[in-house]
């Protein structure tokens, strides 16, 4: 990548390096967290760079890292805490000044009070932050099962598909091998957490000449640059994956010596439909799932290495039980006609003749054009292979898939469809990210006992596998403010944050006292339905208390959810404070690298503001929490900093795996090290540990890399972990839904009805529940799918207070396929009504080529309330920008209890939305609905009307006058 | 193009002053101008004051004027430097003219030093013109009329203000001033015509997809930028036709018209009315046409936002 | 010497981080400051040295999305340079890179309108003309360690479809680039202005056979299926 060694010029000193400081930390623009180089004079930022030794990004960065400077001198910066002014309407920003001690002291009351008394009144949300170890541990140590991050509306489809399948997932627990991917196949992505990662990996493969195809309706950002676009139908992807299933099966060409070794498919299932245990595993009297070994022609314990499992066939047991393997259902259930390409095209509008060569194009990339990387390995049982076979097609999957109501069930098709071809953690193909792969599922129960002062005796998200799991009352109801666990999604890891407003607001399943929010905009961009939550968060009783009392936001910017907040809490930037991205949290890791990294203080703050990883820790000493304080009740932990070095999850393991040790010469695993931090800052701010060669690929069936994970505390075993195509769990629930299983049973029909329906233990594909029940009554009236994608330059609701990025995009448009406009009579740039059925929208048209014709669009989370995040109130962002939020409903058309998200994970279903399109006569050119611009809060200097930066002296290149008179 | 009124007066009130300047010059040299050294001072001070005006505005639209002086410096390649020059050489060369002929000198260094001043201000008015038909980047005006055009026009502005200085009875001028006007409005229909033709660059070169139906999908900004400002000024096809009779009528056909009548003594009263109803239609209409010459013209940019 | 950029229009995904990139290297660096009107108002604008656009690319065979950065593309023949009246805008003997000396512009706008490429843009709150510097100062800046040494916009492009090199030296990245892309292409060619600055156009779309199926009867459920000996 030399340019050349450029000659030595006689030009002037630009830089005055002496002047300027270098300091390494992480990128906070986004959830990819890249690595970055920041430059400073005198406290100003001369230069953001990407880190080249970075593993995440590698020394590039996208454009809004770039636009950091902007993010840091943005006006709409919070300066003090601030409480609503006493007889003052919420949401009427009525704020007043208060001083760290008066805003803790209140605080700390309140929460001691319902931490003493009823702790479930404490719901502690958080939206798109990478800090949820801490902020759970926070909630559990509280009491309160009522705490979960922005997963549940985010992508737990994808996460728990994933970890119920394979043991990672994509989302940001796996990638695809792009150094070695000869065939990619991206689902339902616009970009993604793995911002930077899947930039530098799509030119990989494309230089090298790998084929890059894109699934998406809409033709715009990775997808442009894709071999071939297949333009389907919004939430069909499912039956798309099953079609090319089908032609695979139908041509068995499948890998089964990976479906043999490698998953359940050659398991044994019990065959007794009508009665208690159908569909569940035939197992040893050890309790292991069995298969039929065709050397003793007789059944063997699925662990058992010294067998030649039947992958497909029927069988008796002794006493006379049918039994079936895993495979020959899937043979039956996805060769039958109604996964036929035939069908499949009816359904995804792609046609049934490229369906079949997609399936044969992988196929022979798959088992024809096979790599091998020859290094010795061992496999769980001890055996040692002398290579890795790569079967090198990868996919990635994401919002596209997971923000619809059969997302779960979608996600597992694609997941299939990988385990067919073999290429999960194989050279070429799907790769986890360490810590995982993980077992399936990790034993880790959702917690649901509580008492007063008193920490929960387990987290509050975990993985269900039976009903006895879910977070429910003996009659049934739900425990959590947001329903998760509850019969109505019982899967739902990451919880459902979409609901908790409404929930609280209806007392259903009962009122809370306080919401906490960090970093969740959820009076806007990250709310269903918003407009009406809007009027939620102001709602009172008959004694005309709020229905929610208390509202606590953390915030670092004056957004949209501040305005609604009874106490207001001014964080810090990403480059004034300290911060960890941890193992323990969402992981930064790459496939052959394990890592985590910090953020420090490279500026020092101008305003009255203080980290929430601060405050959280202070919080918890003034509450006691055990962890926090010692017997006598003095605090543990000095601060954030001294809290990170010496809180220890289980013996050697802390938030950071870095430089452990008394004297930071242990790794993962270590005694604490009192100068962790400075370790961390001497090595550019993050950790990476590099696994050897053998222990890079299989790691599901890799003996040294399982009995490393477990040495380590990311898996609690080194047994193999089997992938499980056929999913005992999800058979299990709809034993209960059915009314066949000696447990817990879903007490209302509808609740056992969507168990029987959706909770099939084999992918399929249904039609997303909000679509089924618009199809009942009103089919034809809704004819457009309506969409939203994330722009790359922008991070939801956060950069339209960057003075950079908002001249790129200040107003978004409804973007709609050409021919399809012309046909309504709909012109380019006019203005129409779009309209669902639970609220209608003025907004603006722009006509475009690469859109599959039923489906319209939009950039997120550009609308903006007036006055809000630092911008004047005639600002494109309100006065043209929309919400296609408005238009979406939280709940159900035909239930207001039945939220309106995925039946099996509670994952919200944003994309299944359905309009219709009318032009808008009015020759008035402003978005609706339109609200009143927000107050400005205290003490902010009205934003700058020209900006001069410069962070020093700009140094100009003369040209000499001799030169301008004589050159020609 | 965007019409910035600075640059439309200046062009306009200099090609007035210099056209007059040069018209007194060579009508006092062809013995067709009989007027006495007083009068002589007081309409080329007038000539004076015109172009001064004009060259005044032209820094007018300069965003940084305080390094104005250093635009004599690119005189090698750059035509708005020559035009700076000259326009400076100007004032002493056509000063001492003026000079000579107020101190009633004669001989044959006077003719030499009108030749000079005659050359100066055809240079002049060329340099203008050449500021704009340079650009390759904007088709309208990289075009062979534009110099004929610029400089016919400047000579009619002269002769219509010699008309007003002297009035309309002398054949020759009324007749000259006819046909340098009825020239120039020929030139000018011939010039909005040659603007039908389609232009070499488009959307396709410009993108360099040249078997593909290209489209914007997105001009990477939301709000109006430089260079829409600049070349993205947008006024519909009847507005600009309306503009094109106006200017035609007001610059060319009044005038002619007008000049006509009073030669052939069919209007005899109000002889001095006429004559500044001459000039004032001509300088309007020329403003007019000065426009259009602006807002017709297609900077190639303009392809990158899918505006042909 | 003859520096300049290649852009490949077969790999941007058009992410903005070369322009946000180029406007924070710059407006601290030798052209900058680089001014913004109303930032957080109605009409927010002000002067990129390097912008990005999107096309849509109808073609019978095969329609595409392009995405387009452009920023300066130092013109051989740059007239931006010959109207220049005070000599402010100039092409630099020893490497071909078009620079406006700030010191000298009178922001008369001339040379914005004679560049075809929209590369120019005007700072009124400084009076002078911005343009793309090929990040002179950086190239040449010993003080950074060498693989540093590039313009801002190819440093962080995360998909390499921005490359900076010397076009007479044959071993450079830009010259290599060309090399089996036929040379690349040249923006409205037809003006003369023989860019440096060369683009890629997006590659062939890529093909790959279908595994043939000819000789495998398809094997309908489970009546066809015939087990393999697979040791687990
Ligand atoms: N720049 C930027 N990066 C971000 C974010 C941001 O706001 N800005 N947000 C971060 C967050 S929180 C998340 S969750 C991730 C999400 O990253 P993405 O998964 O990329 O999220 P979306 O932008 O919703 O993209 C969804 C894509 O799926 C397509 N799609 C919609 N429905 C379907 C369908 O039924 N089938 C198929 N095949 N495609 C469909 C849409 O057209 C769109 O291209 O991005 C993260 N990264
Ligand atoms: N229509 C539609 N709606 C969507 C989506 C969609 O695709 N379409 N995507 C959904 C998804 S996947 C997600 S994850 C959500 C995003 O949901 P959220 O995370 O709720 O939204 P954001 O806008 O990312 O940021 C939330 C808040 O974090 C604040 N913030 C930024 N930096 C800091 C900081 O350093 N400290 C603190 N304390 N606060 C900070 C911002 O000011 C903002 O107010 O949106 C959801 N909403
Ligand atoms: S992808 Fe961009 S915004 Fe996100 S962390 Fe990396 S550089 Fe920052
Ligand atoms: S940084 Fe690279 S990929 Fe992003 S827009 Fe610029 S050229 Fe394209
Ligand atoms: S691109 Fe424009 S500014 Fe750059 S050299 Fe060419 S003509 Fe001049
Ligand atoms: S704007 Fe500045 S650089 Fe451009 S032509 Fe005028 S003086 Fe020269
Ligand atoms: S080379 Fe430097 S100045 Fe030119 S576009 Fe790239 S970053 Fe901007
Ligand atoms: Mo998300």
């Amino acid at each position: 990548m030399s340019s050349g060694k450029l000659p030595n010029q006689s030009l002037p000193v630009f830089e005055d390096h002496e002047a300027q400081e270098v300091a390494y930390t992480t990128c906070y623009m986004c959830a990819c967290r890249c690595g970055i180089k920041v430059t400073t004079e005198d406290n100003q930022i001369r230069f953001i760079q990407g880190n080249k030794n970075h593993p995440v990004n590698k020394g590039v960065l996208c454009g809004k890292g770039n636009a950091g400077i902007m993010k840091q001198n943005s006006p709409a910066k919070l300066r003090n805490p601030l409480r609503r002014k006493a007889g003052t309407e919420r949401g009427a920003a009525e704020f007043e000044e208060i001083s760290w001690d008066e805003a803790l002291a209140m605080l700390t009351e309140r929460l001691r009070h319902i931490r003493a008394t009823d702790p479930k009144k404490l719901a502690f949300f958080t939206g798109r932050d990478q800090m949820q170890a801490l902020t759970g541990l926070w909630a559990s140590q509280f009491g309160t099962i009522n705490w979960a991050a922005h997963g549940g509306f985010c992508s737990v489809n994808m996460a728990a598909a994933g970890l119920y399948t394979t043991g990672h997932s994509f989302w940001e627990f796996g990638d695809p091998d792009w150094d070695n991917t000869k065939y990619f196949m991206l689902w339902g992505v616009a970009e993604d957490h793995a911002s930077n990662p899947i930039k530098i990996g799509l030119e990989k493969l494309k230089r090298r000449g790998a084929k890059f195809v894109a699934v998406n309706p809409v033709r715009t950002g990775y997808q442009a640059i894709a071999d071939e676009w297949v333009a389907i139908k919004p939430g069909t992807d499912g039956m798309f994956a099953l079609a090319m299933v089908h032609a695979l099966l139908k041509h068995r060409l499948i890998d089964e010596e990976f479906l043999v070794r490698y998953t359940n498919a050659p398991q044994l299932i019990i065959d007794t439909p009508g009665h208690a245990g159908h569909g569940l595993m035939l197992r040893s009297e050890a309790g292991t799932p069995v298969i039929w070994c065709q050397q003793r022609d007789g059944f063997a314990e699925a662990t058992d290495p010294d067998t030649a499992p039947a992958l497909v066939g029927e069988y008796e047991t002794s006493e006379g039980v049918r039994v079936r393997t895993a495979m020959s259902l899937m043979l039956e259930k996805y060769l039958a006609d109604e996964y036929s390409p035939e069908v499949a095209a009816k359904v995804c509008g792609v046609a049934a003749a490229d369906i079949e060569r997609f399936a044969l194009e992988m196929a022979n990339i798959a088992f024809k054009e096979t790599i091998r990387i020859d290094t010795k390995w061992v496999d769980w049982a001890g055996r040692e292979h002398d290579h890795f076979i790569g079967r090198p097609v990868s996919m990635h999957a994401m919002r596209g898939i997971s923000a619809h109501s059969n997302g779960f069930q979608t996600c597992r098709a694609i997941h299939l469809l990988q385990a067919l071809l073999g290429t999960i953690d194989c050279p070429g193909g799907h790769l986890a990210k360490p810590p995982y792969p993980k077992h399936i599922v990790p034993p880790l129960k959702p917690a649901r006992d509580m008492a007063p002062n008193t920490p929960l005796n387990s987290v509050p998200l975990g993985f269900p596998t039976c009903p006895e799991d879910l977070v429910i009352d003996e009659e049934g109801a739900p425990l959590r403010i947001d329903k998760a666990f509850s019969w109505d999604a019982p899967i739902s890891n990451h919880g459902m944050m979409h609901m908790v407003i409404h929930n609280a607001v209806k007392g259903d399943p009962y009122p809370i006292d306080t919401l906490m929010l960090f970093m969740a905009n959820m009076a806007w961009n990250s709310s269903m339905n918003t407009a009406q939550t809007m009027d939620m968060l102001r709602e009172k009783d008959d004694t005309g208390e709020y229905k929610i009392p208390f509202i606590v936001t953390c915030d670092a910017f004056h957004s949209e959810t501040v305005n609604y907040s009874d106490l207001v809490l001014p964080d810090t930037t990403y480059l004034e404070r300290y911060d960890t991205i941890s193992m323990l949290d969402r992981p930064i890791s790459e496939p052959h690298v394990a890592c985590d990294a910090i953020r420090h203080p490279i500026l020092s703050p101008d305003r009255n503001v203080r980290s929430w990883q601060e405050v959280l820790v202070d919080l918890a000493t003034r509450l006691e929490f055990p962890l926090f304080v010692d017997e006598d009740g003095s605090a543990r932990y000095a601060d954030y900093k001294d809290f990170i070095v010496n809180f220890e999850k289980a013996p050697g393991i802390g938030f950071l795996a870095g430089w452990r040790g008394e004297n930071g010469d242990q790794h993962l695993v270590g005694a604490p090290n009192p100068n962790q931090w400075e370790a961390y800052k001497e090595n550019e701010s993050f950790f990476e540990y590099h696994f050897p060669a053998n222990q890079r690929y299989f790691r599901h069936a890799n003996q040294d890399y399982l009995e490393f994970a477990k040495s380590v505390g990311w898996v609690g075993s080194s047994e193999q972990i089997v992938i499980e195509l056929y999913s005992e769990t999800l058979q299990t629930f709809r034993l209960a839904g059915e009314g066949l299983y000696d447990g817990p049973t879903p007490p209302k029909p509808e609740q056992q009805q969507r168990l029987r329906e959706h909770f099939d233990p084999l992918p399929f594909y249904y039609l997303p529940l909000e679509q089924a029940e618009l199809a009942e009554t009103s089919a034809e009236q809704y004819p457009f799918y309506a969409l939203t994608q994330r722009p790359m330059h922008m991070y939801h609701s956060w950069d339209s207070q960057n003075a950079w990025l908002r001249q790129i995009t200040s107003h978004n448009y409804l973007y709609m396929n050409r021919a399809r406009a012309e046909e309504m009579g709909i012109m380019d740039l006019s203005w129409v009504w779009v309209e669902s059925r639970n609220n209608k929208i003025r907004v603006q048209v722009k006509h475009m080529e690469g859109v599959q014709a039923d489906t319209v669009w939009t950039w997120n989370a550009i609308g903006k309330q007036a006055g809000a995040w630092g911008l004047s109130k005639d600002a494109p962002e309100s006065q043209k920008g929309f919400l296609l939020n408005h238009l979406i409903a939280e709940t159900l058309p035909q239930s207001s209890q039945q939220s309106n998200s995925d039946p099996i994970t509670g994952q919200a279903a944003w994309y299944d939305l359905q309009v219709k399109i009318s032009p808008c006569p009015s020759h008035e050119q402003i978005s609706l609905p339109n609200f009143d611009s927000l107050k400005e809060l205290p003490d902010c200097d009205p934003s700058a009307d020209e900006l001069t930066y410069s962070s020093g002296k700009n140094v100009n290149l003369k040209r000499s006058f001799k030169d301008t008179l004589n050159s020609r | 193009m965007h019409p910035a009124f600075s640059v439309l007066f200046f062009t306009v009130t200099s090609g007035f002053g210099y056209g007059f300047m040069l018209c007194l010059i060579v009508l006092q040299q062809l013995g067709l101008l009989d007027m006495g050294r007083e009068e002589f001072l007081l309409w080329s001070g007038v000539a004076f004051a015109l172009f001064t005006l004009g060259l005044m505005s032209s820094t007018l639209h300069l965003a940084n004027p305080k390094n104005a002086w250093r635009s004599f410096v690119r005189f090698r390649t750059s035509w708005l430097s020559r035009e700076g020059v000259f326009a400076i050489v100007g004032y002493p060369v056509l000063g001492a003219y003026v000079a000579a002929v107020w101190f009633g000198q004669t001989g044959l260094w006077l003719h030499v030093l009108a030749l000079v001043c005659i050359a100066l201000i055809l240079v002049l008015l060329y340099c203008t013109a050449m500021i704009y038909a340079s650009l390759k980047t904007i088709p309208q005006w990289h075009n062979k009329l534009v110099p004929p055009i610029f400089l016919t026009l400047g000579v009619s502005s002269g002769l219509v203000c010699v008309g007003l200085a002297k009035g309309w009875q002398h054949a020759e001028l009324s007749i000259t001033a006819l046909f340098f006007l009825g020239l120039s409005a020929i030139l000018k229909l011939q010039y909005f015509s040659s603007l039908g033709k389609p232009t070499r660059s488009s959307i396709n070169t410009a993108t360099s997809f040249s078997q593909a139906s290209v489209t914007l999908f997105d001009a990477g900004h939301s709000s109006q930028n430089f260079l829409q400002r600049e070349f993205v000024y947008e006024v519909g096809p009847k507005t600009t036709a309306l503009a094109r009779k106006a200017s035609l009528t007001m610059a060319f056909l009044a005038p002619l018209v007008l000049i006509a009548l009073l030669w052939s003594k069919t209007v005899t009263d109000y002889t001095q009315l006429a004559a500044w109803a001459i000039v004032i239609s001509l300088y309007v209409g020329l403003l007019l046409e000065r426009w259009l010459f602006f807002v017709e013209a297609k900077h190639v940019v303009r392809h990158y936002y899918d505006k042909s | 010497m003859k520096l300049g950029l290649v852009i490949d229009l077969d790999t941007c995904v058009g992410c903005h981080g070369c322009a946000t990139a180029c406007k924070q290297w710059n407006t601290s660096g030798t052209i900058g400051p680089l001014t913004d009107q109303q930032p957080y108002a109605e009409n927010p604008d002000g002067p990129w040295l390097n912008r990005i656009r999107t096309f849509e690319v109808e073609e019978a065979s095969s329609s595409k999305t392009v995405h387009f950065p452009m920023s300066c593309l130092h013109c051989e023949n740059a007239d931006c340079v010959t109207v220049c009246p005070t000599g402010a805008s100039y092409k630099r003997e020893e490497d071909g890179i078009v620079l406006v000396d700030q010191d000298k512009c009178m922001g008369c706008n001339l040379c914005a309108w004679a560049c075809p490429y929209g590369a120019r843009e005007l700072d009124t709150n400084q009076g002078t003309m911005k343009k793309c510097t090929l990040c002179v100062d950086r190239i040449y800046d010993q003080a950074l360690p060498e693989e540093d040494r590039k313009p801002a916009c190819v440093l962080t492009c995360p998909t390499n479809s921005r490359l900076f090199g010397d076009f007479d030296d044959p071993n450079s990245d830009v010259s290599r680039a060309i090399q089996g892309r036929d040379g690349g292409v040249d923006l409205m060619p037809e003006l003369g202005y023989q860019p440096t600055n060369k683009y890629l156009q997006p590659r062939p779309r890529k093909q790959v056979d279908e595994l043939s199926i000819s000789n495998q009867e398809p094997k309908s459920g489970l009546s066809g299926w015939i087990n393999k000996m697979i040791a687990r």
